[in-house]
């Protein structure tokens, strides 16, 4: 704390040099003068635009080989935006087949991300630990819950033969191998163990101590005729936006801010929202039954504007999840072979997806040859920045800006949990401290 | 027996899959189980839970000299409070943690760390800086010769 000679004005600098329980690494800078907030800067340890870089020059399909490497926790999501993009741009429809088993790929990483963030990044924020290993020792069934969902997730990625280093399932025009039916037979039966589990899990994030606080702004998801979405070809809001992906990049635009490398999302001037609270408020209407009729005993109402609902949504959309992955591996045949070989065309590609942590947008420029001459990524995390620094701004001015350091830390870190950033899928070292 | 390689397709923290993929050439499967994990987070638990013996190798910025291999209980690098940067929410130290509080880690637990450079580590599909790549053979040798001599 900064007092400044002969005035009773007051400027607080807190610095969260590394935030806790986010995945990577971020830091937050807040400076608080005379009663408001002077200046908030999140700070995003994105790599510039590396991966877009890298593949300039490849072949269509290595993109996704080489995307699923972006982030560590969600390859699926990258590869779905990336194929879809370029089959749209080849004409190219894969079948219905290929299509259920990639909603099925899909189900698999929501529930493990969703099933992490939950139980190891969230809850323990709620009721009040420092961390999960120390929420594990009064609550360890919970957490077995969590990991045992988790599990579950990996195991529906990993049917599409997947290596124990990342998947490699997906190619374009479908999967390099169909499931093996023993295996299918074994998981079919794994989920429908966890699925009352799942159910109490939607319960039990309900009932946790959620903060009440509600703010304006805008969701955006992707919109399909008839499921929740996961691949899709259209982008709706809540302002009454209903657009195709092709069109991203005239209601959506990017811009660069001094103090960090990822960009800003913003529509219409304004911050937006993706992610599972955003999807859950736009497609309400497609949700499972049995989903829905969970959630309306949870007594919450919905479209909340609430961003500490969103571990709900995320249990929501875990059970919403294992329903799909049931269904689908209940009727499984194998298809072989498991892809379409499209021919490639020239042009731009677009393709979007909803990634865990909200709406991934893909553009490709490819030759005649199929080679990439330009390549756009737009992860949910760089869209949602504007609307995090907004959210803070909002929350913390509520909470009081006199509050000391560390309650103002807290609740800043709490609230930037709420939205699951994936702000650092590249930096991956262990800085380990060590003592002898 | 299970050995497990942590690490991430970029440059020098690929230093664990290297050791088990050199480990896995050398060792007759019914010594170990080799496995190679990238960015395990949760998935390193499952693949601990309910096991007697494990071996865990990662790459890591100690600040030691680079190359230099460090071999730690897990009781030393759960209270090493190592930040990871290595995301996903689960880094090594916090996992074993975890696991600690679950009551599933293996009751013996080794791991070997690499120490890496961390500027080294942002370039997907990189080699291995020499001395790392020196030193992922040599653990591998030490491995080899320990788990075929017991």
């Amino acid at each position: 704390m900064v007092m400044t000679a002969a005035t009773e004005h007051k400027t607080v600098r807190v610095q969260v040099p590394v935030l806790a329980r986010v995945e990577g690494e971020g830091a937050l800078d807040l400076v608080v003068r005379d009663g408001r907030i002077e200046d908030i800067r999140l700070r995003i340890y994105e790599p510039p635009r590396l991966f877009e870089q890298m593949l300039v020059g490849r072949d269509h399909r290595e993109i996704p080989d080489l995307v699923a490497r972006i982030c560590g926790i969600c390859p699926v999501a990258y590869q779905m935006s990336g194929v879809h993009a370029v089959e749209r741009l080849f004409g190219c429809d894969p079948g219905p087949w290929v299509r259920r088993m990639r909603r099925l790929f899909y189900c698999g990483e929501w529930i493990q991300s969703h099933a992490l963030h939950i139980h190891l990044l969230a809850a323990p924020d709620f009721l009040g630990f420092e961390s999960a290993p120390a929420m594990a020792a009064r609550y360890g069934d919970e957490v077995r819950r969590g990991l045992r969902l988790q599990g579950v997730g990996n195991r529906i990625i990993r049917l599409f033969g997947a290596r124990s280093v990342h998947p490699v399932g997906a190619r374009v025009g479908g999967f390099w191998k169909a499931p093996d039916r023993r295996e299918v037979a074994a998981l079919a039966e794994e989920i429908d163990q966890v699925i009352p589990e799942a159910e109490a899990l939607l319960g039990w994030t309900a009932s946790l101590p959620l903060p009440e606080n509600p703010q304006p702004f805008t969701c955006v998801a992707l919109r399909h005729p008839d499921e929740y979405p996961m691949i899709a070809d259209r982008i709706v809001s809540e302002g009454g936006l209903n657009i195709a992906v092709d069109e991203f990049e005239q209601y959506f635009a990017e811009g660069q801010v001094a103090h960090s490398t990822a960009l800003h999302g913003r529509h219409k001037g304004l911050p937006y929202l993706v992610g599972p609270l955003a999807r859950l408020n736009l497609n309400l209407d497609r949700l499972h039954p049995q989903v829905r009729d969970a959630l309306g005993r949870t007594g919450i109402r919905l479209p909340s504007h609430n961003m500490y609902h969103s571990i709900v949504a995320r249990a929501a959309e875990i059970l919403q999840a294992l329903l799909e992955a049931s269904e689908i591996l209940a009727d499984y045949v194998p298809q072989d072979p498991a892809y379409l070989s499209p021919a490639p065309r020239a042009g731009i590609g677009c393709g979007a997806s909803e990634a865990p942590r909200g709406l991934l947008w893909h553009r490709y420029a490819l030759d005649p040859q199929g080679q990439i001459e330009a390549a756009r990524i737009v992860p949910p995390t760089s869209q949602n920045q504007a609307r995090i620094e907004e959210d803070l701004r909002l929350s913390l001015t509520s909470l009081g800006l006199d509050k000391d350091e560390d309650t103002l830390r807290q609740t800043g870190e709490m609230v930037i949990r709420n939205y699951d950033p994936c702000i650092s899928c590249a930096t991956h070292f262990l800085r380990l401290n060590l003592t002898r | 027996m299970t050995v497990i390689g942590l690490g991430s397709p970029f440059g020098d923290d690929r230093v664990g899959w290297r050791v088990a993929e050199l480990l896995s050439r050398r060792l007759a499967p019914a010594l170990a189980r080799v496995l190679p994990l990238d960015r395990p987070g949760p998935a390193l638990l499952e693949a601990l839970a309910g096991r007697a013996e494990a071996v865990l190798i990662d790459g890591a910025a100690t600040g030691r000299p680079l190359g230099s291999i460090h071999r730690l209980c897990a009781a030393e690098v759960a209270a090493s409070g190592a930040r990871t940067d290595s995301g996903h929410g689960l880094g090594l130290a916090e996992a074993l943690q975890l696991g600690r509080a679950l009551g599933i880690l293996p009751p013996r637990l080794t791991i070997y760390v690499v120490s890496i450079d961390p500027t080294d580590t942002v370039h997907p599909d990189a080699r291995l800086t020499e001395e790392v790549e020196a030193a992922a053979v040599r653990l591998a040798r030490e491995l080899e010769q320990e788990l075929t001599h017991r």
